[in-house]
């Protein structure tokens, strides 16, 4: 048997933002927005930034190894390179893995080779939720979606919905 | 006539199981009751010939709040989860029902079963297609499988299977590249269109593994509807498998399912305040990747083999989509 995972983001994370030469430029979006602060304090967003972080090193690598064969660098720099973005791809799955029990990952939007956005699938943390109930509150109501746009203004009507059908 | 309306607001899943108990119900007793039901899919029982309109204060009405305890003995009766609330309307109402086909009972309207499936209507062509579930719901994360398995099982038979990915919105269901995306598309009546025209299903256990047994067949088609359920160690394979069913288990494998299902609900606990978080609902064995190790012991490999043996054969396409398996699947492997 293992020990129970750690779900929190590790000790030893340092927010490339905070580095000396931090490339703005490689640094992505999150959820289509700003990135959440270096100091933030909220799990859900610290976790975000693990993320982000993995994700701008790989594209901080690729941008650097295509400079590098434009340039006309020597197969073994070329190599080197290679092996760094094997390392920080291993590294962003393991990072996957590590919250895979609770289905968090980013999901990464290209913009040519640059990691433009990453949208988070578990878009927040789980909500508390009130005591637990043997009977659902929330359940479909079919036919709701055919009752015309016109009957939902004005006087207000009782509608009866049984088996699928509506019975004005 | 007895007037019963029978109740269960429970998942999907179960309220398919409750389908086949009222059929059964009626097929032991022709003539003898009129039945309604008040359940958390009203959409699972559209043109079921088995409902009779009844109010629940109408004269000479009893409602039964339904429940399957027979779920305790799973693990060393052998009975299947079409039981259940057979069983327990056996004991409530002093019957005899027994199962008379071994799938719950879902009927489509003859615009239904006349239209083309939804794959031919986005796509305006007619082409086979399996169902893919890639997740389930973020209060039952044991039953997950790592999403990169599930994408290189896509990727195994890319260009030669289309896959079409379904899932609720709210639930954890990843994206998967290289399928048709009809995540949070789906209205269960939706999903039951789709699930009559699919050769195929792929899912944990779930709603789509008991409709891939209960949604009929389209016309003519002779062979059933195949399905592969990522299962692990936590069910007893003989409470949720169905006939012709590819149910991959652990089973005897493991400590922690030596012997029975292990019916916990969580790999880890989640914060959220359910009582799912407690110690005794918690997955005993979690490996480094991330997955109970029962879920982890069942490799994409595996799976692709079991549908690529539900494929039709013709021939020569055979031979080469094992090695397109092989190839694709050992390049993912180096990876993970």
């Amino acid at each position: 048997m293992n020990p129970p995972l750690n779900l929190e983001p590790s000790p030893d994370f340092r927010d490339p933002r905070l580095s000396r030469g931090f490339e703005r430029t490689c640094w992505p979006l999150c959820n289509g927005k700003a990135a959440p602060k270096p100091d933030s304090q909220d799990l859900h967003e610290r976790r975000c930034l693990e993320f982000l972080a993995a994700f701008y090193q790989l594209t901080v690598l690729n941008k650097r190894l295509l400079t590098s064969r434009k340039a006309g660098a020597p197969p073994r720099q070329i190599k080197g390179l290679l092996e760094k973005i094997a390392a920080a791809t291993t590294a962003l799955e393991a990072l996957e893995d590590r919250y895979a029990p609770i289905g968090f990952f980013g999901e990464p939007v290209m913009k040519g080779i640059r990691y433009h956005n990453i949208v988070f699938v578990r878009p927040a943390l789980p909500k508390l939720q009130p005591k637990a109930s043997t009977l659902s509150l929330q359940f479909a109501i079919p036919g709701l979606d055919k009752i015309p746009a016109s009957e939902l203004q004005g006087p207000v009507r009782i509608f009866r919905f049984g088996h699928g059908k509506v019975d004005p | 006539m007895e007037k019963l309306i029978l109740e269960n607001f429970l998942s999907p899943g179960d309220i398919v199981m409750l389908t086949a108990a009222v059929r059964d119900l009626h097929r032991a007793y022709p003539g003898r009751f009129l039945t309604d039901v008040r359940t958390s899919c009203p959409s699972l029982w559209e043109n079921n010939p088995h409902l009779t309109r009844l109010e629940r204060k109408g004269r000479g009405v009893k409602t039964i709040r339904c429940h399957y305890p027979l779920i305790h003995k799973c693990n060393t009766a052998p009975y299947h989860f079409i039981h259940g609330f057979i069983e327990f309307l056996n004991e409530q109402l002093d019957l005899k029902i027994r199962p008379t086909e071994f799938k719950g009972d879902i009927h489509l309207s003859p615009a239904e079963r006349e239209n083309s499936s939804p794959v031919q209507e986005l796509l305006g062509e007619r082409r086979p297609y399996w169902i893919i579930a890639a997740g389930g719901k973020y209060d039952y994360t044991i039953k997950w499988w790592h999403r990169r398995r599930w994408q290189q099982v896509v990727d195994a038979f890319r260009d030669r299977l289309l896959f079409v990915q379904v899932g609720e919105t709210g639930h954890y269901h990843p994206p998967l590249k290289g399928v048709l995306d009809l995540r949070g598309k789906t209205k269960l009546r939706d999903l039951i269109r789709l699930m009559h025209h699919a050769d195929g299903v792929v899912c944990p256990v779930t709603l789509h593994m008991h409709l891939a047994a209960a949604v009929p067949l389209p016309e003519g088609r002779k062979r059933l509807r195949h399905c592969v359920v990522i299962a692990g160690g936590r069910e007893p394979a003989h409470w949720e498998q169905y006939s012709g069913h590819h149910f991959l288990h652990t089973i005897g494998q493991l400590d922690c399912c030596a012997t029975r299902g292990c019916w916990k609900s969580r790999t880890v606990p989640l914060g959220d305040g359910s009582p799912l978080d407690k110690p005794e609902s918690l997955c005993r064995d979690v490996t480094p990747g991330g997955m109970p190790r029962c879920m982890d012991m069942i490799t994409a490999e595996r799976v692709c083999e079991f549908i690529q043996d539900s494929l039709p054969v013709n021939g020569s396409s055979r031979g080469s989509l094992n090695t397109c398996c092989t190839q694709i699947l050992s390049q993912a492997m180096v990876s993970y």
